[in-house]
């Protein structure tokens, strides 16, 4: 057994003119790490990579000392896999289905196969549906049987993509308590745009923008690089694009009375601003998304 | 708004790459096909013009069947792109309105389909002026040639094929479906085209293709190329009909697609799972075993995979389609042979196995086709693509279950076939299974084909961008590798990807070549298993697998396993091709089809000479023939005696080799082989050289030749002659020949361009040295003959003559024949395992005829009706011809092929024919009896081609063939009964010539100087002598032809010609028909016949009499030998008209008994082009028909009829 260790050494990538990863160094450790970055920020293509379903121009990705793109199969034998988008054969139960993804991930036993897809079903609540066709299933039920299928063989390395994108706010806890039910030892990759994922969850992390790693730290720790830095004040709408204009803004937020406008600065703007220390994660990604940090 | 749309809809189309590739191809395609040669299957030359207005017309027809492809790739990519770019619901709430986009898209789709096919038609247009283009094959240029079909053929189809599709897809929003109709199309019209041309009525031939194009082909069907090459298809007829129904449907599928088209979302039955709600019921991972793969074991994961791709193949509706359209093809063939056929088969094994397989295999290629892309890209379509390529599975389980998933699809439709074949013979047929036969013919037969086609596609599939491109280009390849590559100048077998042959089928013999079989299933076996490593090799894996990233990365997929398994594969795929190679061109002397014309030409320039030269002729045969089925060897030994014949000293003789060099020893008394004059390596390429006498031989001497030929083994290259059971060989195999073999290239245009002159292989009726040879050989008249043949044991060995002795030697079946007069020189051997049938037929002159079939004990159901035959012919013949000149009439049945032969008392007679028809009902007229009329034929030659032996000039096989037919004809009419034999006239000789003279490339001679067109010498020979007896009455002409027999029968040289046989007919014949014997043999001459409009009266008198008077119209039109341009008698000066021309006057639709069943019938003469008629009836008629017994050479007789009533 290795020691489930993950390293990624300065990978790139481009697709033509569009440099969607620039250098990423990130070395993982079991447990949850998040990656949290706006859309088009490579987080995808960084996941498709850690999966091996394409190669970088640049870099390494070491899993326990061996070079994936030299030896896939040595990611893919520990690699649990749901990806942002994916589809499923029609007319496939989950049952079927899942058996035809154990099969090929090398659960040669029929028992011990049986056994782990009815844990996993009644795990993600499925059991119930596991004869009806996935195609038909809910968008909430069909990301559950995405982590069941992920979570096949009992993987080290769980790797999940934008996984919480169009579920309900119930669906949405429902999934990230299996998450974090899934095992301290697994490495576990959640990519997201959603603040929220992350912050309840990991205590790891890290920032994702323009192709580049700008952060990495436990949420906390993001956080408390930009308190005593933040200030915020009330404006009328007209008012924000100048504002825009002048200082480092890391967010607008519409209220009925008017748009609250958080600032980074080291000292106080004035013209009203006032420092905030009641911080959220989201002040923090975005500061460090717009590296004022 | 519309307008806007459409022009949306085009850019729509006109932005993809595709749309422009397919352009670009279609017009090159149209370019090559019109100015090159490269496609041989077109006729065109310098008498059927490449761009002729009928040729023009017809290929426009057939491109436009290409709008069945790319409408359902528009249909699909076009107006349902909302359904398959899921922009189905922003789209259909905006405020467009329904009509404009509907109408928009539809008129955009065939606008698509249009400008694609059109673009060939443009090819073809400019290829008509590409500088390499044969000048002589090409007319002036007319673009109403290339206009007009655009109307009838490229647009209605269009509209039609469109309308379809959109209905289907507006009622379906399924592309599957969209794809499989187009398939459903077409095989409409494929089964259009099995309904047989005779029986059918033509209205029903005429709606049934949708295309219009056999519709076209009912109208033109005997048109000579001078017409072909002006006349424009008319619109008045069968194809007017057609374009009038199919272009009404079309529009109609327009309207009913509006009428049905529904807006938005269609519910589907697809329902969706409502959200669960287990109130409370929490969702906590349990621990679960951790068991992640360390064996990552393929060989399940592969049989997961195959099963999975299997199944979810043969459960497609896509796949249920197909196979009901396969079914329907099997029940038509089977329907068409039962009941349609007017000469049926026998519903054996090979028939129905056949039958069977043959149906499927358009739809099975079909369905390779369709479910390769399905297959391969299926996780993509599906988006599971990531979740699978991320698991730990290998590549090879992915790709090679693919790969075995369609591999399986199209074994189970074989098998399937198989069973079918089985349960069907079982239900309809007499005949006892063979399992073998049913198992050979589709499984060993077909099934290699078509998984190497399998193999071909899917290997392609690897290198297309995406499902649409890769069906399009597996489409291409697999086009290309079965039909296409078989018809380049420059073809090797080694070149015919896919190609495993069986060397033909027989139920006697079974394989024709099994070594041929081996060799080449190992040679393509092993290349397609090679696709399959380097498939997988190339395996897609990832979300980004360009084909250069996957070959950059070959290096790291290429293991110790699937490197060996390559090299393996390499290496039996080289060596086959070099095993092959060497036999076919180290070994033996393979000519691809450039090379042989090549050679052709060489040695028509240096020996050209020999064709005027004089020959020796061979005066006796002594053979001895050991034939060794169980080895496929034989030898030949034997000698001839030869006589100077030529007239001077002989200083030298050409002789032709059966065989290889080194498998024959011959020498020549006082001669030796000259192997230093110019052109010997030449000659001995074709298995020729001349030998060269010591001291000349002085005219009338004789000398001696002695031979003896090894017939090797069965090699590569070099099939044996010699089968296990049922070989049949001649003279030409197995002995040498003096006469000098026709090596010049035929075709007149190849030989123009070649700057050889015309073709004329045969002298005209006047030349008197020709008038001493005959038509089987130059340099022999009767020889004397005696043959010894033995074979194994257990086989009867045959030869001509009559059998002196029958008996073992050495363990060997042994029989010595002797010819008890002299015979033609053209021998036959033959030996197998046979049954036997006798009879004896009492010969009128005392000397009884022994008549024996040997056959195949399995095929004996026609012995009986072939015997029957026998003895009608040997009745009819010798009564109407004189005495027959053997003491035997022998059939042997033989495997393979399709004919029958006669050679002297002797008829080797294949088991494709006669010995596996069914007669049909004997009361139904329009049933053809094969078995008893090629019974006939054959023996009818024993008097046309064995006592009349015609001389080597023009003309010479109407005195063979020619007259054989009318002596046949004779004999099943004695048989059978006058309307049975008018049906057989019509069917076969009158269609037979009408059609079959449209296709020659070469100019029509008139009959009496006919090179060897068989529409000549059957079947305008047959017509002519049909009509002829009946103006002249039957025992004038066969009195006429016994006179010419006695005559010129049984006798030596100077040989019999045309020229004589028509002196004697007009000798017997009133002086009123000798313009008509000129005009049927001298010339190409068609009547015209109609009644003038509205001319017809009928009237009845107060006695119960009726008068009917018509203006009848009486054309006879004479074609030019040089053209084929026919002009009328009217507007020649020096022609007059002065016909006999019949009437006939019925009470029933004479459709019904094909005019046989007149109350009365008049014999008129006309000599104006338009007659005013009156005739007495005393039964009141219904219908007035003109020639109704087709006793003139007319094109179109559909207007010979009328409809009458009495006139109130």
């Amino acid at each position: 057994m290795g020691q489930n260790m993950l390293q990624v050494q300065g990978i790139s990538k481009s697709y033509g003119a569009v440099h969607a990863l620039k250098s990423i160094s990130l070395d993982l450790k079991p447990g949850l790490f998040g990656l949290l970055g706006p859309n088009g920020a490579g987080k995808s293509t960084l996941m498709k990579t850690l999966a091996t379903l394409q190669l970088p121009d640049q870099g390494q990705i070491i899993y326990d000392g061996v070079d994936i793109a030299k030896d896939p199969t040595i990611m893919r034998n520990v690699l649990g896999y749901l990806p942002q988008d994916f589809g499923v054969y029609p007319k496939m139960s989950a049952v079927a289905l899942l058996e035809h993804i154990a099969i090929l991930k090398g659960l040669h036993d029929k028992s011990q196969r049986e056994e782990q897809i009815r844990y996993l079903l009644k795990s993600v609540n499925l059991w119930t549906k596991r004869r009806t066709a996935v195609s038909t299933y809910s968008g909430g039920m069909r990301q559950r049987f995405g982590v069941a299928q992920a979570m096949l063989g009992d993987p080290k390395v769980l790797i999940v993509d934008e996984p919480t994108a169009g579920l309900d706010p119930f669906e949405r806890q429902r999934f990230l308590d299996l998450l974090s039910e899934a095992g301290e030892e697994k490495i576990i990759i959640l990519s997201t745009h959603i603040v929220e994922d992350i912050r309840d969850l990991c205590p790891d992390m890290a920032i994702m923008g323009d192709g580049e790693l700008v952060a990495r730290g436990a949420p906390e720790a993001l956080i408390d690089k930009i308190r005593g830095k933040v200030y915020r004040k009330q404006f009328d709408k007209t008012a924000v694009a100048d504002i825009q204009k002048t200082h480092k803004v890391i967010s607008t937020r519409l209220r009925p009375t008017g748009v609250i406008v958080s600032v980074f600065a080291d000292s106080n703007p004035g013209e009203g601003f006032e420092l905030d220390d009641n911080l959220s994660l989201e002040d923090a990604y975005f500061a460090h998304l717009y590296k004022f940090v | 708004m519309f307008t806007k749309l459409l022009g949306f809809e085009f850019r729509l189309h006109t932005r993809q790459i595709g749309f422009w590739v397919a352009a670009a191809l279609m017009m090159l395609a149209g370019i090559v096909f019109i100015s090159t040669e490269i496609f041989a299957f077109t006729t065109t030359g310098e008498r059927l013009k490449a761009n002729g207005a009928l040729t023009i017309g017809i290929q426009v027809g057939f491109l436009s069947m290409l709008s069945l492809f790319f409408g359902a790739v528009y249909v699909v990519t076009g107006y349902m792109r909302d359904d398959t770019s899921k922009a189905m619901e922003y789209i259909h709430a905006t405020p467009v309105s329904t009509f404009d986009m509907v109408v928009s898209r539809m008129a955009g789709v065939c606008l698509a389909i249009f400008l694609v096919v059109f673009s060939g038609v443009a090819g073809l247009f400019i290829g008509q002026f590409m500088p390499w283009a044969d000048a002589e094959a090409l007319g002036p240029v007319n673009p109403l040639y290339f206009l007009y079909p655009l109307f009838v053929f490229l647009i209605p189809n269009t509209i039609i094929v469109a309308g379809f599709f959109i209905l289907i897809a507006g009622l379906t929003r399924n592309r599957t479906i969209v794809y499989v109709s187009a398939v459903g199309l077409f095989v409409l019209y494929i089964m259009a085209g099995l309904l047989p041309i005779d029986t059918t009525p033509r209205w029903i031939l005429s709606l049934v293709d949708p295309f219009g194009i056999n519709a076209s082909g009912l109208d033109t069907i005997s048109w000579p190329p001078a017409e072909q090459n002006t006349n424009l298809p008319p619109l008045i007829g069968y194809l007017g009909l057609n374009r009038l129904v199919w272009g009404g449907i079309g529009a109609g599928l327009f309207v009913a697609t509006f009428k049905l088209y529904r807006r938005g979302i269609i519910a589907t039955d697809t329902k969706s799972v409502a959200q669960e709600d287990e109130a409370g019921s929490d969702t906590v991972l349990q621990n679960i075993v951790p068991s992640l793969a360390p064996g990552r074991g393929g060989l399940g994961a592969f049989l997961t995979r195959f099963k999975f791709e299997y199944l979810t193949t043969v459960r497609s509706v896509a796949f249920m389609i197909l196979m009901a359209l396969a079914i329907a093809l099997y029940g038509l063939v089977l329907f068409v042979t039962i009941k349609l056929d007017s000469s049926g088969t026998i519903l054996t094994n090979s028939f129905m196995s056949s039958a069977a397989f043959g149906s499927l295999v358009f739809p099975l290629q079909i369905a390779i086709v369709f479910f390769s892309g399905e297959i391969v890209w299926r996780d993509k379509t599906h988006g599971f693509n990531e979740i699978l390529d991320a698991t730990p599975v290998r590549n090879w389980p992915i790709a090679l279950g693919k790969w075995a998933g369609l591999a399986g699809m199209a074994v189970s439709v074989v098998f399937a076939a198989m069973l079918t074949g089985i349960i069907l013979q079982l239900i309809l047929s007499d005949v006892p299974v063979n399992l073998v036969t049913h198992f050979t013919l589709p499984v060993v037969g077909a099934l290699p084909d078509i998984l190497l086609g399998v193999a071909l596609v899917m290997f392609v599939q690897n290198f297309m961008p995406n499902r649409i491109v890769g069906m399009i280009a597996s489409a291409i390849a697999l086009g290309v590798f079965s039909i296409a590559i078989f018809f380049v100048p420059f073809y090797h077998p080694l070149m015919g990807y896919g190609s495993v042959p069986l060397g033909g089928f027989s139920e006697i013999n079974g394989i024709g070549n099994i070594l041929r079989f081996k060799w080449f299933a190992l040679y393509w076996g092993s290349l397609a298993a090679l696709f399959g490593v380097i498939s997988v090799w190339l395996w897609r894996r990832g979300t980004q697998a360009s084909l250069l990233s996957r070959f950059r990365g070959l290096g790291k997929r290429i293991t110790l396993l699937s490197g060996g398994l390559a090299a393996l594969f390499g290496v039996g795929f080289i060596g086959a091709g070099a095993t092959i190679y060497t036999g076919y061109n180290v070994k033996n002397d393979y000519t691809t089809t450039s090379e042989t014309r090549r050679r052709q030409i060489n040695l028509e320039e240096q020996f050209g000479y020999l064709f005027d030269r004089k020959l020796p002729k061979v005066r006796s045969v002594v053979s001895e023939v050991d034939l060794r089925p169980d080895t496929q060897t034989a030898t030949s030994k034997g000698h001839f005696v030869i006589e100077n014949t030529t007239g001077e000293p002989m200083k030298d003789v050409f002789v032709r080799l059966p065989v290889d060099k080194d498998q024959i020893s011959l020498t020549i008394e006082g001669a030796s082989w000259n192997q230093t004059m110019d052109g010997a390596a030449d000659l001995a390429e074709v298995n020729s050289r001349f030998y060269e006498f010591d001291t000349p031989v002085p005219e009338g001497a004789r000398v001696r030749l002695d031979y003896v030929v090894e017939i090797a083994p069965p090699e590569l290259g070099n099939g044996s002659p010699i089968r296990k059971n049922g070989t049949f060989v001649n003279n030409g195999q197995m002995m040498p020949s003096l006469d000098i073999p026709d090596f010049r290239l035929v075709n007149q245009d190849r030989r123009r361009r070649a700057g050889l002159e015309d073709y004329e292989p045969f002298a005209d009726r006047d030349d008197e040295d020709a008038l001493l040879t005959n038509f089987f050989s130059a340099s022999s008249d009767y020889v004397d003959f005696e043959a010894k043949v033995c074979t194994d044991k257990g086989q009867i060995p045959i030869a001509p003559g009559k059998l002196v002795r029958r008996y073992e030697e050495g363990g060997r079946a042994c029989s010595d024949y002797k010819a008890t007069n002299p015979i033609a020189m053209f021998f036959s051997f033959l030996s197998a395992r046979y049954e036997v049938a006798s009879d004896v037929w009492e010969n009128p002159d005392g000397e009884d005829i022994d008549l024996e079939i040997f056959y195949h004990g399995a095929h004996n159901y026609n012995i009986d009706l072939m015997l029957a035959a026998m003895r009608q012919s040997l009745d009819t013949y010798t009564e109407t011809y004189g005495p027959y000149q053997y003491s035997q009439v022998r059939i042997m049945e033989f495997p393979y092929s399709g004919f029958a032969q006669a050679f002297a008392g002797t008829i080797p007679f294949s088991e494709n024919i006669g010995f596996v028809m069914d007669r049909g009902d004997p009361e139904d007229n329009t049933s053809v009896d094969t078995a008893s009329f090629v019974t006939m034929h054959e023996i009818g030659h024993q008097w046309f081609g064995h006592q009349i032996l015609p001389a080597r000039v023009k003309g010479f096989n109407v005195l063979s063939e020619g007259l054989t037919m009318n002596a046949s004809q004779t004999a099943y009419e004695d048989a059978f009964g006058w309307q049975k034999a008018r049906r057989f006239l019509e069917q076969r000789s009158i269609n037979g010539y009408l059609a079959g003279r449209t296709f020659d490339s070469n100019d029509e001679p008139a009959l009496a100087r006919a090179t060897g067109q068989q529409y000549l010498d059957y079947e305008k020979a047959n017509w002519v002598f049909w009509g002829l007896k009946h103006y002249m009455g039957e025992e004038a002409m066969q009195g006429a032809i016994r006179d010419f027999v006695t005559d010129f029968g049984s006798k030596g040289p100077p040989y019999p010609t045309t020229a004589d046989l028509t002196d004697y007919l007009r000798d017997a014949a009133d002086d009123k028909y000798h313009q008509l014997i000129e005009d049927y043999w001298e010339r190409i001459v068609f009547w015209d016949l109609k009644f003038v409009a509205d001319s017809v009266r009928v009237e009845a008198s107060d006695d119960g009499t009726y008068t009917a008077s018509f203006t009848a119209r009486v054309d006879k039109r004479i074609a030019s030998e040089e053209t084929g341009k026919e002009t009328s008698v009217d507007e020649m000066d020096d022609e007059l008209l002065d016909e006999w021309v019949e009437i006939g006057f019925y009470d029933v639709d004479p459709d019904d008994t094909l005019g046989d069943e007149w109350f009365k019938l008049e014999r008129v003469n006309i000599t104006e082009l338009e007659t005013e008629l009156s005739f007495e009836l005393d039964t009141e008629p219904t219908f007035i028909m003109l020639d109704p017994r087709r006793l003139l050479i007319e094109r179109n007789a559909s207007d010979n009829k009328t409809a009458v009533s009495v006139e109130e």
